[in-house]
């Protein structure tokens, strides 16, 4: 009780200070005030060139008629539409193709065996004429089939007789290269030839071993 | 003379008469308030100039304050007391303080003496036994009338928070004063 007494006091005292003649001297108080006068006129100069600025920029943008912005924007649809138009018109063809690739292209590929070639090969005439050349002709297999075919010239006619003669161009002639073995079948048994012998044995040859472990080594014996 | 928020309005688009009326209303507690903080009347000239400043800056970004032009005038003051405060530690006598509460015109009486007295304890005390706080909130409080709300916002503190800083500096001055003043106390 006698704290908030004294409090109470102590709150009046403070309360009187409020009233001491502590003023802002007039020569400071002027100077300022034209200080803050002058920055305050400045700074409006320079919201007075923004907001002049501004209502200029809106002044133009608003020139034009509301409903212009809204037409402006259909003419361009419509432009655009009418434009990608006459191009699929104009490729339509390359359009077609390509729809019809994409639609057509299964999406399995089903495996398919290679073609089987039936009978490709030319018809083989033997000729008189002794000279023939090989050519491949290829099959289901890729081997090349030696074909004796004629060395006949334009005119059908042979240089030479009638008879066909196998041993005339056997160095030339793949199908007749292989000689005749005359029996020898390309066995060359007991021909070959044999390191010489050793003449002594070694010594740690493995001996198998019937009494353990202890007697692995032959030395120790 | 346009008043409360329609001068707020008013200042805050630059016009050159509402800004003109907010110096002139708001500068001279601005100058005693500060001065009371930092006991330099340089300083307080100083410190007015800046808040106003300050505030013209705001108008013109398109900011500053919204409803209580008072509070946020003090609230700039008080935090440029403080940051000067911290730069120079600078104390100025205690006379500069009360200003010229002391130059009477008149011969004191008996009454008003010991009046005197009592008032240079209180101002000795507020500036050598109270935190830097308690003295602000103070201030704030009971020489410019400040509610408590405002206090909080302008020292930047919870209400509550303000509350006890409060009670704690009237609890210290008048331990101090009971002190000094004796059995009167």
């Amino acid at each position: 009780m006698e704290n908030n007494s004294n409090d109470q006091k102590v709150i009046d005292l403070l309360s009187k200070l409020k009233d001491d003649n502590n003023v802002y001297p007039l020569d400071l108080l002027e100077s300022r005030r034209q200080k803050y006068l002058q920055r305050a006129a400045q700074v409006g100069l320079g919201i007075g060139t923004g907001t002049g600025l501004k209502n200029t920029l809106k002044g133009r943008r608003l020139g034009l008629p509301p409903a212009a912005g809204t037409w402006l924007e259909v003419a361009l649809v419509v432009a655009i539409v009418a434009e990608a138009g006459a191009a699929a018109y104009f490729y339509r063809h390359k359009l077609a193709d390509l729809l019809e690739t994409v639609i057509t292209t299964p999406d399995v590929q089903e495996v398919i065996p290679p073609p089987v070639i039936t009978s490709s090969l030319p018809f083989t005439e033997i000729s008189v004429a002794p000279t023939a050349t090989v050519t491949g002709t290829p099959t289901a297999t890729g081997t090349p089939i030696p074909v004796v075919i004629d060395g006949t010239n334009s005119n059908g006619n042979t240089p030479g007789g009638n008879e066909i003669d196998n041993n005339v161009n056997e160095g030339n002639n793949p199908a007749a290269s292989t000689p005749d073995p005359d029996g020898n079948n390309g066995n060359h048994f007991g021909q070959t030839k044999q390191p010489p012998k050793a003449t002594k044995e070694p010594k740690d040859t493995k001996v198998p071993n019937h009494e353990g472990s202890r007697n692995k080594n032959p030395k120790n014996k | 003379m346009k008043e409360g928020v329609a001068l707020l309005k008013a200042a805050q688009k630059l016009d050159e008469e509402a800004l003109t009326a907010i110096f002139d209303q708001f500068a001279p507690a601005i100058y005693k308030y500060t001065l009371r903080l930092s006991h330099d009347p340089i300083v307080a000239d100083n410190i007015v100039g800046d808040v106003f400043s300050q505030l013209l800056e705001q108008f013109a970004a398109g900011r500053g304050p919204r409803t209580n032009l008072r509070s946020y005038l003090y609230q700039t003051a008080y935090h440029l007391v403080v940051d000067r405060s911290r730069d120079n530690q600078h104390n100025a006598p205690l006379e500069v303080a009360v200003g010229t509460y002391e130059k009477g015109q008149f011969t004191p009486t008996q009454s008003q003496i010991e009046e005197r007295v009592m008032m240079d304890a209180l101002i000795s005390a507020m500036n050598t036994e109270l935190t830097e706080d308690q003295r602000h909130v103070i201030i704030l409080r009971f020489l410019e009338d400040f509610s408590l709300k405002e206090t909080a916002e302008i020292v930047g503190k919870e209400v509550n928070n303000i509350k006890v800083i409060q009670n704690r500096g009237i609890a210290k001055l008048r331990k101090v004063l009971g002190l000094q003043l004796g059995e009167s106390w």
